[in-house]
Parts: C-alpha cells; sequence; structure tokens
C-alpha cells in the first residue's frame, strides 16, 4: 500500500551485498534429484566468496516432516557430512541442510523440497555482446532492446565488455535460472538466459549512475535451476582480459592442464578459481584406478571440481595428490 | 466585519444570525432611512423596507454591517462576534458518564496544521493516540491507549464504519466539511457503547440548517471536491458532498501500479428540522480500488518481474439510514436505522483472490431523560450482518496481505452466515453533594457466543470547586471478533477488558484547562492478528498509563493543546509478557493554531517513542525455489527509533462578494532519524536497512466558500 508513496517521495538505502554475488559464506544451491527409488542431493557451498574451501564445512541433514520448523529444528540429524543416496522416509516432504562453514559459530540453515524427478546435465554456454560498459545506455539494458541484441561466440572477453550467457538444460516450463559470479552485474533476460556485464553497472531509472569495469583475472559464475520437483547447479570459470595457458574442467579452469584424460598433481594456488594448479601430468587411461583411493573423502572417478564446491573434498584433502582429469578445451 | 449571504427584501422581517453558528442575535439594533427596530431572541424583527434600502445593522458584541435590500421580503443577516467577544471554550468539566472524552470540531479539523483538512486524522493529535509514522504502513490505524486498532469502533452519526481510511492515510472516508464534532472516549467509556475493548470515535454531522444555499470546494494534493447545503422548503434542506482522488487521471500508470489508486466518498443528506428536533435520510460511502504488482518490482530481476502477478482490488462501502433527533430541556435522544454493505475484493493475476461481502442492519437509540436532578440514559443497539467470504489461496498471498488479509494468511475459505448482536444500556446520573455518581449497565448479547454479557460501568465526578473535578470511573468490556474471523474460527474466544481511569480535571480563570489521569486495562484473551496466520486469542494482556493535558481556545481566534502520555501495553504469552503492538513508552504533542483575520498560522509537533517490531532474526534458505525465508526473533522484541514531526501552515483568506477562498501553504519537518517509514533486508536478511521518507516537504491545498 505504501508503494506509492515510496514512489513518489521515498527512498531506500542501498545494500552492501547483493545476492548475484559470490561472496562470504553461503549455501548457494542444492541440486535435488530422484530416480525413481532414492534421493540425490548436492550442496554449493561458497566459502569466503570462493567454490572451494582448505577447511571442512560441516553438513548435517535432517527429513523434515509438513509440520517441521526449519527455522527452530535441532533434532539430531539423520546424516552428517555429504549426502548419501538415500530412499525418503514416508512422512517427510522436505530435507533440512545445516551447514557450518569454517569461522562461523552459527550454521546456515537450507530446505530443499523431496525431489520428484530428475534433470539432464546442464551446460553454460557465454557469448559476446556487442556492447561495451563504456558506451552502453541505459535503454538498451531494457529487456525489450536486448531481446533484440544479437550475439556472437565469445572469445576473450575484455573488462567492461557484456556477456550473454545461456543455461543449456532440458527443464520445464516453470524451471527458472538464478545466476551468480564474483564480478560483473546481471541482468536476466529470459527464464534461463542473462547478460552480464563484466563491471559495476548502475541503472536509475533512465540514467547510469555508475559503470565500472571490472579488473582483468578469472570470473567464477553460478547457475541454480529450480522447477517443480527438481533442481540443479553448474560452475563455470571464464577469462576476462586475460590469456593463461591451462585447460577446462567440466566448466572450471584449472591452470597448466594439458587436454585429454590425464593423470594430474595438484597444487594449492589462491589465485586459481578452483584453487588448484595442475603440475606433473601425463597421459591417462580411463581403465587405470583413478587415484582417488588415496584421498581421504569420499569420490570415485576422474577429478570433479563439484568435489570442492559440494563439501565432499577440501582443498587440502585433493592438494599434493595425483588423480586422473579430463581436461577440455571448454 | 459582516458576511452577508442572501436573501432580500421588499418589507417585513429582518433576521440576525450569528455567523459561527447560526445562532439568532437577540438586541440587534436595524436602521433604514431614519426607521429602526431591534430584535427579540429569536433574532427576528420587523421594519418596513424596500428594495435598494441599505439596513445598518448593530449588536452587543458583534461587528456591526450593513445590508442592500433586493427583490425578497425577509432579509437575513450574519454578524461576526466581536474580536473582544471572543468565546472561550471549555470542553472540560462536563458531567459524562465518559470518563475520557476529547473533542474536536471542524474549525479545529480544518486549521490544524498537518491535518490536510481531515477530521480522522486529527485524532491522532490526542493525549492517548499513539503518534505513528505518517505514511508508513499502518500509520492510519488508530493506536489507542496501547489497544490494536481493531479494538477500536469508529461511528458517524451512530453508524459503525467499516473502515476508517481510504489508500492508506491519504485521506479518510467523510469529509469535514460535513462534520459537526468528532468525540474520541479512550478508555473506561460509558455503557452506551459498547463490543470494543479499545476506543470510541464518534464523528456527528452538522444539523444546523442552511439560511441560504452555500457550499464548499476544496483541493489538495491528493483530492479535490466539494459540498453543499442548500434550503429547500420549510424546514427541509439537504445537504450532499462529494470527493474524489485524482492520482488516476494526474499520473501516468506504471508498472507498478498499472491502475493508479482510485477513491471517493460521497455524503448525502436530506433533512427536516435542525439541532432541536429533526429528522433525516443520509446515504453515504468511499470506494477505493486499484492495480498493482503483488511484488516490489524494482527489487526483482526483470525476468522475476514478468511473473509477478498482478492485484486487483476494490473496497467500499455505501450507507442508507434515517435519524430522528430531539433536544428538549428534560429529555433528547435519537434513533438511527441504517443499512451498510461493505464489500472487499482482491484477485491476483496468478490466481487466488478474496472477496468479502457483507450486508449490515444496525439500529440504535440513545435517549437522556432528567427528571428532579436525575439523569437517566437508556438506549439500546441491534446489529443484524450477512456475511460472506470466498478465499482461494496464493502462494503470493503474503504479498498483498496489506490489502487482503485472508490471502496473506494462506487459508483457504468458502463461508457465509448471519450474526446478531443486541445490546440494552442505561446509566443513571445523580449528584449527591458536590459528587456526581453515574452507574450503568450495559447487557449485550451475541449469536456467536452463547450468554448474556453483563458490562457493569460506573463514573464518578467529584467537584472540588466550579473549576476543579476530580473523577474516577471504569467498568467491564467485552469484544467479540470480527465477522468474517468468526466464519472461519468461531472458536475464538471473546475478548474481555476491566478498565479503570481516574484523575483530575482543572479549569484557571474559566479559560486554561489542565488534566491528569492515569488509566488501567485488564484484558483477558486479547485477539492478536499475524500477517500469516489467522488470527489468534493470547492469554492475557494489561495496560496502564498517565496523560497530561492542557488546553486553551478562543473559538475562530485561538486555540492551543499540548499533551505528554505515558503508556505500557503488554500481552501474555507463553507465561512471558510481551510488549503489545500498540506499546507506546511516551509521547506527547503540540497543536496550535492562530487567526489573524486574513491569515492563519499553524504549528503542531508530535513526539512519539518508536513502537514495537518483531526483528528478523536470521534466513533459511528455500533451495526449491531460491529463496531465502526470514526467521523472525522475539515478538515485538526491538523498537523503531522515536518519530517526531513538525508541521507549519499559513492560510491566506481570500474574501469576495459573497463567497470566500482559502489558500494554505503547509511544510512538514521529519528530522532524519525519524524518517524511517519501514525496515527492509537484503536477499538473505542478514542485512537491514530502512525506507526513509523526505524529511521536508511543502504541501500546497485551497478551498472556496460561498
Amino acid at each position: 500500500m505504501t508503494l506509492l508513496f515510496l514512489t513518489l517521495f521515498a527512498c531506500q538505502d542501498p545494500f552492501g551485498s547483493d545476492r548475484h554475488t559470490l561472496e562470504g559464506n553461503r549455501i548457494a544451491a542444492i541440486e535435488a534429484q530422484f530416480d525413481g527409488s532414492v534421493v540425490s542431493l548436492r550442496p554449493s557451498l561458497v566459502v569466503d566468496g570462493a567454490l572451494w574451501s582448505d577447511a571442512t564445512v560441516e553438513l548435517a541433514w535432517s527429513w523434515l516432516g509438513p509440520d517441521d520448523n526449519a527455522a527452530t529444528w535441532s533434532e539430531a540429524a539423520n546424516i552428517t557430512g555429504p549426502w548419501s543416496p538415500l530412499a525418503a522416509p514416508q512422512h517427510a516432504n522436505r530435507v533440512l541442510l545445516l551447514a557450518t562453514f569454517p569461522g562461523d559459530d552459527v550454521a546456515k540453515r537450507a530446505v530443499i523440497d523431496l525431489p520428484s524427478t530428475t534433470l539432464g546435465a546442464m551446460v553454460l554456454v557465454p557469448d559476446a555482446l556487442n556492447l561495451h560498459l563504456d558506451s552502453v545506455e541505459a535503454k538498451q539494458l531494457g529487456q525489450d532492446q536486448r531481446l533484440r541484441q544479437e550475439t556472437v561466440a565469445w572469445t576473450l572477453q575484455e573488462p567492461g565488455d557484456l556477456l550473454r550467457w545461456t543455461a543449456q538444460i532440458d527443464v520445464a516450463e516453470d524451471a527458472r535460472a538464478h545466476w551468480m559470479s564474483t564480478g560483473g552485474t546481471w541482468f536476466e533476460l529470459a527464464p534461463t538466459i542473462a547478460d552480464l556485464a563484466l563491471g559495476t553497472l548502475v541503472v536509475d531509472g533512465d540514467e547510469i549512475t555508475q559503470a565500472d569495469a571490472i579488473e582483468a583475472g578469472w570470473l567464477t559464475v553460478l547457475v541454480s535451476v529450480t522447477q517443480t520437483g527438481a533442481s540443479t547447479w553448474k560452475a563455470a570459470d571464464l577469462p576476462v582480459g586475460i590469456d593463461e595457458v591451462g585447460g577446462f574442467v567440466q566448466q572450471r579452469w584449472l591452470p597448466d592442464a594439458q587436454l585429454g584424460l590425464r593423470w594430474v598433481e595438484f597444487v594449492a594456488d589462491d589465485a586459481a578459481p578452483m584453487g588448484l594448479r595442475a603440475i606433473d601430468q601425463g597421459p591417462a587411461d580411463a581403465s587405470e584406478p583413478d587415484g582417488t583411493d588415496s584421498l581421504g573423502c569420499l569420490v570415485t572417478g576422474p577429478f570433479s571440481p563439484d568435489w570442492l564446491a559440494e563439501g565432499r573434498c577440501t582443498r587440502a584433502q585433493i592438494a599434493e595428490h595425483r588423480l586422473q582429469v579430463q581436461v577440455e578445451s571448454w | 466585519m459582516v458576511v452577508v449571504w442572501l436573501i432580500a427584501a421588499l418589507a417585513g422581517e429582518v433576521i440576525v444570525r450569528d455567523r459561527t453558528d447560526g445562532d439568532p442575535v437577540d438586541q440587534a439594533l436595524i436602521e433604514v432611512g431614519g426607521r429602526d427596530s431591534t430584535t427579540s431572541k429569536d433574532g427576528r424583527t420587523s421594519l418596513a423596507f424596500e428594495k435598494g434600502d441599505v439596513l445598518q445593522i448593530s449588536a452587543p458584541g458583534y461587528e456591526p454591517g450593513q445590508f442592500t435590500v433586493g427583490n425578497a421580503t425577509r432579509a437575513k443577516v450574519f454578524l461576526a462576534a466581536h474580536p473582544t467577544a471572543l468565546e472561550v471554550v471549555v470542553e472540560g468539566l462536563k458531567d459524562t458518564p465518559n470518563i475520557t472524552r476529547h473533542v474536536v470540531d471542524a474549525e479545529m479539523a480544518m486549521e490544524t496544521a498537518g491535518n490536510h483538512e481531515d477530521a480522522v486524522r486529527l485524532v491522532q493529535s490526542l493525549p492517548g493516540v499513539a503518534v505513528q509514522r505518517e505514511y508508513a504502513p499502518g500509520a492510519g490505524d488508530l493506536v489507542i491507549r496501547g489497544s490494536s486498532p481493531g479494538d477500536s469502533r469508529y461511528y458517524l452519526d451512530g453508524v459503525e464504519i467499516p473502515y476508517l481510511y481510504h489508500y492508506n492515510q491519504y485521506a479518510s472516508v467523510f469529509p469535514a466539511s460535513q462534520l459537526d464534532q468528532l468525540e474520541l472516549f479512550p478508555s473506561a467509556f460509558g455503557a452506551s457503547y459498547g463490543d470494543s475493548v479499545g476506543a470510541i470515535v464518534e464523528a456527528r454531522s452538522k444539523l444546523t440548517p442552511p439560511e441560504s444555499v452555500h457550499g464548499t470546494a476544496s483541493a489538495s494534493f491528493v483530492m479535490g471536491g466539494g459540498s453543499v447545503q442548500a434550503p429547500i422548503h420549510d424546514e427541509w434542506w439537504a445537504s450532499a458532498a462529494a470527493r474524489r482522488s485524482y492520482l488516476d487521471i494526474a499520473g501516468e500508470s506504471s508498472t507498478q501500479y498499472p491502475r493508479w489508486p482510485r477513491f471517493a466518498d460521497y455524503n448525502l443528506r436530506l433533512e427536516h428540522g435542525d439541532e432541536d428536533k429533526g429528522t433525516g435520510l443520509f446515504g453515504w460511502g468511499a470506494s477505493d480500488g486499484w492495480t498493482r504488482a503483488a511484488g516490489e518490482l524494482d527489487a526483482l530481476d526483470p525476468v522475476a518481474a514478468d511473473d509477478s502477478p498482478l492485484l486487483d482490488f476494490a473496497q467500499g462501502f455505501q450507507v442508507l439510514g434515517a435519524r430522528h433527533h430531539w433536544r428538549q430541556p428534560n429529555r433528547d435522544g435519537r434513533l438511527v436505522l441504517a443499512v451498510v454493505h461493505h464489500g472487499r475484493a482482491a484477485e491476483l493475476s496468478a490466481g487466488g483472490e478474496e472477496d468479502f461481502q457483507q450486508w449490515r442492519f444496525t439500529s440504535r437509540t440513545d435517549t437522556t431523560w432528567r427528571i428532579n436532578g436525575w439523569s437517566i440514559d437508556a438506549g439500546w443497539e441491534f446489529i443484524a450482518d450477512q456475511s460472506a467470504l470466498t478465499v482461494e489461496s496464493s502462494p503470493n498471498g503474503i504479498l498483498v496481505a496489506e490489502e487482503a488479509p485472508w490471502l496473506g494468511r494462506g487459508q483457504d475459505a468458502q463461508v457465509s452466515g448471519w450474526r446478531g448482536q443486541g445490546a440494552l444500556y442505561s446509566t443513571a446520573s445523580q449528584s449527591v453533594g458536590n459528587l456526581r455518581i453515574m452507574p450503568g449497565l450495559r447487557l449485550a448479547a451475541d449469536t456467536s457466543d452463547i450468554g448474556l454479557l453483563p458490562e457493569p460501568r460506573l463514573a464518578t465526578r467529584y467537584h472540588i470547586s466550579d473549576q476543579s473535578v476530580l473523577k474516577l470511573g471504569g467498568g467491564r468490556y467485552h469484544q467479540r471478533a470480527d465477522s468474517d474471523e468468526l466464519l472461519v474460527q468461531p472458536d475464538l474466544a471473546t475478548t474481555g477488558s476491566w478498565q479503570v481511569a481516574g484523575g483530575l480535571e482543572q479549569t484557571i480563570a474559566n479559560r486554561l484547562e489542565f488534566g491528569l489521569e492515569g488509566w488501567a486495562k485488564w484484558i483477558d484473551h486479547p485477539v492478536i492478528h499475524p500477517i500469516d496466520a489467522p488470527p489468534q486469542t493470547v492469554e492475557k494482556g494489561r495496560a496502564k498509563g498517565m496523560e497530561f493535558t492542557s488546553r486553551y481556545r478562543l473559538r475562530e481566534r485561538f486555540y492551543v493543546w499540548a499533551w505528554l502520555a505515558l503508556s505500557q501495553s503488554e500481552v501474555l504469552v507463553d507465561r512471558a509478557y510481551r510488549p503489545a503492538d500498540g506499546d507506546q513508552p511516551i509521547s506527547g504533542g503540540l497543536v496550535g493554531s492562530w487567526d489573524l483575520g486574513h491569515w492563519n498560522l499553524g504549528l503542531r509537533y508530535r513526539y512519539g517513542a518508536g513502537m514495537p517490531w518483531t526483528p528478523i532474526v536470521g534466513s533459511v534458505f528455500d533451495a526449491s525455489s531460491d529463496r531465502w525465508i526470514p526467521v523472525a526473533g522475539d515478538d515485538n522484541s526491538t523498537r523503531f527509533p522515536a518519530y517526531q514531526k513538525i508541521d507549519l501552515r499559513i492560510a491566506h483568506r481570500f474574501e469576495f462578494k459573497g463567497w470566500q477562498a482559502q489558500v494554505s501553504l503547509e511544510a512538514w519537518i521529519v528530522p532524519k532519524t525519524s524518517a524511517q517509514l519501514f525496515p527492509v533486508w537484503n536477499y538473505d536478511f542478514t542485512e537491514q536497512g530502512w525506507v526513509r521518507g523526505p524529511t521536508v516537504f511543502p504541501l500546497l491545498s485551497g478551498n472556496a466558500r460561498f
């Protein structure tokens, strides 16, 4: 009711945080799938703004019934640590996740409805827009105007460029993508498409009041896709104004990695988007043992960046180990 | 000076009336062509005159004037009181069964700064009424002596009105131009009112018959309208007033408001007689409507904004009724019959609707007999309503809970039913020496509850001197929930309350009034209204407070009042008392208006300690919808910052032959710390900020009278 008054006269102080920005500690998304028998849940954990951590994020999962209050639930968890695929008990319709991040006293809480279906794999596709912070006008950022903008395949993006991201996934009509990144400004365009300005871009009505390009470096993008009955997420790294040697592992950047299925020894690198760098590489054969036996975390198969993002493994558990990795050009 | 409104004459009668109240002017001397005559007590006299004659009129205590005779056979002249004969208005010291009684009238409604010619808004400047942040959510609600807004009843000419304000707080639903006076009984009121554990606000329409056609036109930053009163024939006269907002005409629609708020009200009356005896038919009503995006689009991303449903909202009420009143030396009274239709419809474009329709027949009789020092008030009240509520809930309902409370509660319903309420009351009043004792009893019944609810009331006033009165009173009060709430939850308990109030009224030199009063309430089963859950009763409530008031008034020249109120209001939940929604530990203010001929200066200052609210202490991330669900802390465990507001007003009156116009410029000044309207949070509720209103704001308005 007060909206009219606010529209005319009132104002509001801006907040220091934005839901699109990957910063601090938070549960950014949870993938929920149901294959007909068991429920699979995968959180995406942001620790100090990154999708990896040297310290363990303590996870505790509980089944919740319709009358259970997720805000005050304090009974013993049904599962601690990473989720194990399980059949849901009859009384449950939701799952509560308590995640205690390193340095935090209070656990962060997330709930998710029990899934009823599965979603396929998701690929993030960036395309370049012929727009730049230096020259873009506010009217070009309207939804209709952006829909008419043509895109070209991305190459090396510079700070201040605008990109279009598409979450390629087979989803239902009610699906929505929720975009987050370590920098830049998001402008959603369609349920699974959004534009990203590589900088801080503030629009006030018909006027652009701030347009500052981000610094060159790596940008991590995380998208969560939710629809009735299932959800999933996907992360990708994008070079901005830099040209490094390396390769992508499931769209996440691994510096110095060579393409193909390789044996790689990981070392910690805070400047790398995954917190890891590849050294001492060699060709690998899929029939060989994958090397995960020596890890202190329950994972199998070639290295996946999601092990870090899900909290299955800390970076410290991966570093100094030699694992199989499938490295690709994107 | 003289204001001459009408009628000319040939030969015969001259009528002289007081310009302010229309009372006859006795001993007025009329001179024309060497002839003269003096009015009698009825303000009339006979005198030969011809068309074109200029009558010279003078009367003790009045400004002299003159009148040019036209074609009519009667000359009617209105005289303005002489500046040295100002009327001092003393509202206190009256022996009424209502222990606390505050009165405001049309003059104060029109001239108080910050009031925007709004009688109901003026109530918010009275002692005991919480000082709230204007234009913040809920600011239009009257929180009186710690009670919740729904605890109080609001009447116009004895008929309860369904809602007080158009579109939040922009204007009240009846124009001040039609009002004679408005009374507030903050608590411990007499037996003539019931079904309320809060306060009573009763507005009364003007009953003075117009001597000629006259009217008003007004325009403010929100609404424009006009009124007209006219004699018809014999003792018949009519009054009509209508107002309409023009935001929807002047402003372009926006994505947030595809249909701008549009609100209107009207007041039609056909009367026979005057203040002493009369019968009237009345019809009045109000309507509000708008279409808005349910979510705040600025806070949503473009895709989510596209998905945000639209709320189509309309509400209104219509009243059709009849009233008969009489006033004689030994008895007076009124009989009111009315049919009230109240409708409220809210529909969300993405599914979900709430529709409430109520037909209410209401009647009440209030009589007073004065015999041999006794004064007996007696009357009855009967209400029958037929209500129907349909709710198709929606996940977006919480976004529109302010307009559609049942959508906010997320509860489907399709219920209808009738309800009857009745009450008989009587109050006897007798003096024993200097002590006036006024015991009363109200017997109430409600078809939604079993049993008869006896409500004993008592008011006593001890006249220490002709300028000092000690008073003490109280009684038992009950209140049933609203009909729509009872249809959904018929087992909601009846709220009961014991109330007491007492204090001292002191007048100095028959001019300056002081009052010091204490009050207390003990409430069982108070109803609370969570925004996201059905209404529920809690165990107990209690409130107490103290008020100091002072006022001084010279009618049509100057008035000032000041007050300071201390109070505490709590409810018992889970065996612990916590602040009630209406808890305001301290409030105070100063209101003044000074008429300097054609200029009027006004000032209003209000201070109110911060009202309590429930903080958000955390959040739960709902990964299925990618939203954060707020986690509320302890109820009412934090408070808004204190609120202060200064309103300044300067008005100039332009007088022309037969009509006058007034232009007023107002400015409000709010300290920055008081400009917070309501809290807002960031996406995951880890940061809290404020939406702030302007600290300085000018307003221009104008009106004309003929």
